[in-house]
């Protein structure tokens, strides 16, 4: 698993007010975005998003050997 | 602490734009005139972040698809960058940098304090404005306010 140290996480406030979250891995250049639900707790969305994000690595990882 | 209630009086510090209040009974507040961008850079935070760089920007913040931005904060490793669309007002200048610092921070750790655990989109713009109201123009120590208020610790 990929040290979440080393993932990037950005917040993006659209002009029309719609929320983006973005996670990056910046060795790979694997990037996951999700526009956030405004009445769903952010931080549980953010979790979900990590743990798809978690398993894209993996599978980046193994198709790389 | 600082309650809403008017300044019986004031002073202004001009070199510093530091204002310093009296409000009709023992409260008090100090607070910055104008919001100085610098002030924030390589400031740390409670929960151990620090703000490595903050930006003001009149170019469009938009992304590769052509979405326009007025916000957006970077993390990597409790390292935020904040970009701003410029011409805010200095109170939505505040409240974005409540907002910002507050969500990025609730993102970037793995275990958020409770406080902030069922926040949403419109609870995290809430505390921004409480904040705004609370402590006055966003700074270093009204952030660490903030971050402190809400249950982040340690630095």
């Amino acid at each position: 698993m990929v040290d979440r140290d080393k993932i990037q996480f950005d917040l993006i406030k659209l002009l029309n007010g719609e929320r983006l979250l973005r996670l990056t891995e910046p060795q790979s250049g694997l990037a996951l975005e999700k526009k956030l639900a405004p009445s769903d707790a952010v931080v549980r969305q953010k979790e979900k998003l990590l743990g798809a994000f978690q398993a894209a690595l993996a599978l980046v990882e193994l198709s790389a050997v | 602490m600082i309650r809403s209630k008017k300044l019986a009086a004031s002073q202004v510090h001009r070199r510093s734009g530091i204002i310093l209040g009296w409000t009709t009974g023992v409260e008090w507040r100090l607070n910055l005139a104008v919001i100085d961008i610098n002030q924030f850079k390589n400031f740390r935070l409670q929960g151990g972040f620090i703000i490595t760089d903050i930006e003001l920007t009149d170019d469009p913040i938009v992304d590769a698809i052509g979405r326009e931005a007025i916000a957006q904060t970077q993390t990597i490793a409790g390292r935020f960058r904040l970009f701003i669309r410029s011409g805010l007002s200095e109170e939505e200048l505040s409240i974005t940098l409540y907002h910002e610092i507050l969500e990025a921070a609730s993102v970037a750790i793995a275990n958020p304090p409770a406080g902030v655990m069922d926040f949403n989109e419109a609870d995290f713009e809430r505390a921004a404005h409480d904040a705004h109201k609370r402590w006055g123009n966003a700074s270093p120590a009204n952030l660490d306010l903030l971050l402190h208020f809400h249950g982040f610790r340690g630095q």
